[in-house]
């Protein structure tokens, strides 16, 4: 066992706890599953089912619920997460050539995903050795370019947010300090 | 406890003071560093001053904005400070007692026009308090409306001055608020609740975020008024998770209003409990239709279901609810305090009192302004905003976001109220106001809006869930010049079938852009269809680019940029493009040094 999967194996832990206190109470589920996510930076089917069990309500509505929101992810998320926002105003102010130049620079011949808020793209997991807590064999890529809705930053445009730090008044060569300085070291 | 023995710390004005804009927008420009770099220079001169951060002016375009006072002197407003100048501002300012004045914000103290042609009521403390400390908002009069409607005043008189301020629902709908409240009120049972609404979801719109990062108490005062206005003694405040700060604030300023007994049990000693709870949201823009947020407190997916019932008679586990937008509460406590015909005095006809509005795209100064209703867009674009960036012209502007409608310049001088705007096809919604300039697209725009809204749409109603993506299919043709004649007709008729037949407010008024640009710049979308054109220039599908064999010296850097390979030449004689095969991606234009690629 990797030292990721025990750190799993002790998230589960506590959500067991958290789950019985919580015992038939349906409006816990979405608190329940934003502490996941915060902690493991992903919903493994091992909460979900335990989510389900201990709230009394079926797996297929948990998933459901899990999968409609844009919050969640049901695989790992990447170590670094650079969000583009591309409100009304940053798409007015260039977003769309900042996104592609990430994408150029990061990931080449990838699209962006359109991913969760800023609250949800904080360093990953609980882990020490921070890999977030994945478990052996499976991986994320290291740096996902994604794209959000609107930081609310307008006046700022166009904005960008490096796990989950926002930086207004983005252009390419910024972008690239930031890139140096965060994630690339 | 009265709330007069709630003690205000000693002495709090009398110590040098600088307040760091430190909301999302100071955070974004770097106002931590700018925290540092005082810290590090008081430091460094031993120099005693407090350090505190506060809340978003509005003036996003200034930030980082710093705000020093020095016991008995004007507050002096600095703009755009960063590490190096915050050094010499201390060693300045706070050493000597000498302004630097080049860096002061531009008009003084009260930030030019900027400021000063604004009514402030609900933003009344944004950016002159620190959030994060009760006392600052005690200081500024938080809560005082609260004691009154306790102490003084039945729960039917408070509906009542709401009734004669005219406030309405600030989130869009615009709803008379002090309805909700009594159908609330009257409502049998002992259970009820109110819900503040602070899903703010539209692109292009930071009204929520700034009073809840930088007011939280006032907010949360309008709350506990609505709660007891309607007996409920349950709230809680829905936020939505793109605004982290906003969150840590809230239930730090939850925990402190319940210490001093300002919230939870026994307010004020009045017997009245009221306990409120901050629920963060998941990314979904459709939870910020009522139904859907409810749907989403109770654990289930955020789907919006038909109305009636409302909310007011079945809310929350069926419970009659007050669902209330964030600025909509903030507007409470000034009209307790100073009467509702004294907030009626503002605005005009039926729209009354205040409202926020979000300026942003191609204004000079982007930022929040709060205005009397009724103000002529003009105004709103030319006096606060301070017109155009760069000397460019307007185009149009944008109002009320993904739900809203574009206004072409000669609209205006219509009045921002509630009716007129509806009248020419447009919506206060939430309150965004973005301007472009005529180097921007409109069915381009109408494109991005349906994209959005289509990515939004919940799924729920036919409508909506495929009406959406015919219309983003429909507008992409367009914007790529694949679209045949009568694409316009289609277009018109599609959207109007989306507009009307659709179960919420999301389809409802997804629409409205794509209707008001074909309303008002109709020529715009023929140069699309019949001419393959875009006027703007702005569609990359429909640009061609050349190569001006007057300025290029031919060093290749455009060959190097292309990614089709598609530039052809002799070093040191012109290029050429083959159009045939070029993208039209526009990577040689941004490589060329000379400015010798044309399109």
């Amino acid at each position: 066992m990797s030292c990721c999967e025990q750190a799993r194996r002790q998230e589960l832990e506590w959500l067991r706890q958290e789950v019985s206190a919580a015992r038939g109470r349906r409006e816990r589920l979405l608190p329940l599953l934003q502490e996941v996510q915060e902690r493991l930076g992903y919903l493994p089917p091992q909460a979900m089912e335990l989510l389900a069990a201990g709230l009394g309500i079926p797996l297929a509505q948990v998933y459901s619920v899990a999968t409609y929101y844009r919050r969640f992810t049901l695989t790992p998320r990447s170590q670094h997460v650079l969000q583009v926002c591309t409100g009304t105003a940053c798409r007015l102010r260039g977003a769309d050539q900042l996104l592609s130049f990430l994408l150029q620079r990061l990931q080449p011949g990838t699209k962006a995903s359109t991913g969760g808020g800023a609250g949800n793209a904080g360093p990953r997991g609980g882990s020490a050795c921070g890999c977030g807590g994945r478990p052996a064999g499976e991986s994320a890529p290291p740096v996902s370019v994604e794209t959000v809705n609107c930081f609310g930053a307008c006046g700022l445009a166009p904005v960008l947010a490096v796990d989950g730090r926002i930086h207004g008044r983005m252009d390419a060569g910024k972008a690239a300090e930031l890139l140096e300085k965060w994630v690339e070291r | 406890m009265a709330l007069e023995q709630v003690k205000l710390e000693p002495g709090l004005r009398l110590r040098p003071r600088i307040l760091i804009g430190l909301g999302s927008c100071g955070l974004a420009a770097g106002g931590e560093e700018v925290r540092s770099a005082f810290l590090a220079a008081l430091r460094r001169l031993g120099l005693e001053a407090e350090v505190r951060p506060t809340g978003c002016l509005g003036l996003c375009h200034q930030e980082v904005l710093v705000e020093v006072r020095l016991p008995g002197l004007p507050p002096a407003f600095y703009a755009r400070v960063t590490p190096e100048k915050a050094e010499r501002i201390a060693e300045e300012h706070l050493g000597r007692g000498r302004v630097v004045e080049e860096w002061l914000l531009p008009g003084g103290e009260a930030g030019g026009e900027f400021l000063q042609g604004q009514t402030r009521i609900c933003l009344r403390n944004c950016g002159r308090i620190d959030p994060e400390d009760l006392d600052e908002a005690l200081g500024a009069g938080c809560y005082l409306a609260l004691g009154k409607a306790l102490r003084e005043m039945k729960p039917e008189e408070v509906v009542a001055e709401v009734r004669r301020s005219g406030l309405r629902g600030r989130g869009g709908a615009g709803f008379p608020t002090w309805r909700k409240w009594e159908e609330v009120r009257r409502a049998p049972g002992p259970e009820k609740y109110v819900i503040c609404n602070g899903d703010e979801g539209d692109p292009g719109v930071f009204i929520n975020r700034t009073l809840l990062e930088g007011d939280p108490h006032s907010v949360l005062e309008g709350m506990a008024i609505a709660a007891y206005a309607v007996g409920a003694a349950t709230g809680y405040l829905y936020v939505r998770t793109e605004y982290p700060l906003a969150i840590r604030r809230l239930r730090r300023a939850i925990e402190q209003a319940e210490a001093r007994g300002l919230l939870g049990r026994d307010i004020l000693g009045s017997g009245f409990h009221f306990s409120v709870q901050v629920v963060e949201g998941n990314g979904a823009f459709v939870c910020g239709e009522e139904t859907a947020l409810i749907a989403s407190l109770q654990g289930e997916r955020g789907v919006p279901r038909p109305r009636p019932p409302y909310p007011s008679t079945a809310g929350l586990w069926g419970k009659p609810t007050v669902v209330n937008n964030v600025e909509t509460l903030a507007a409470v406590a000034p009209i307790i305090q100073r009467g509702g015909s004294w907030y009626a005095g503002f605005g005009q006809g039926e729209s009354r009192g205040t409202k926020v509005f979000a300026l942003s795209g191609e204004v000079e100064r982007p930022g929040l302004v709060e205005v009397p209703l009724g103000l002529p867009l003009r105004r709103l674009i030319y006096e606060l905003g301070g017109g155009i960036r760069e000397g460019r012209s307007l185009k149009a502007v944008l109002i009320g976001g993904p739900s809203g409608g574009c206004l072409p310049p000669g609209l205006l001088d219509t009045s921002m109220d509630y009716e007129a705007l509806e009248r020419v096809g447009a919506m206060i919604g939430s309150g965004d106001v973005v301007a472009l300039d005529e180097r921007h697209c409109l069915p381009d725009l109408a494109r991005f809006i349906a994209e959005f809204a289509a990515a939004e749409s919940c799924g729920n109603c036919l409508p909506c869930r495929e009406g959406l993506h015919q219309l983003l299919a429909l507008l992409d043709r367009i914007v790529r010049g694949e679209a045949e004649e009568g694409a316009l007709e289609e277009l018109q008729a599609l959207a109007e079938l989306v507009r009307d037949t659709s179960l919420c407010g999301l389809g409802r008024t997804a629409p409205n852009v794509v209707l008001s640009t074909l309303r008002y710049f109709r020529a715009e979308y023929e140069a699309h269809v019949l001419e393959k054109r875009c006027p703007a220039n702005a569609c990359p599908h429909l640009r061609s680019f050349y190569i001006v064999p007057e300025r290029c010296r031919g060093c290749a850097r455009c060959v190097g940029a292309c990614p089709r390979g598609c530039i052809s030449g002799q070093p040191g004689q012109p290029y050429r493009i083959d159009s045939g095969r070029c993208i039209r991606c526009g990577e040689c234009q941004r490589a060329c040094v000379f400015g010798a690629v044309a399109s």
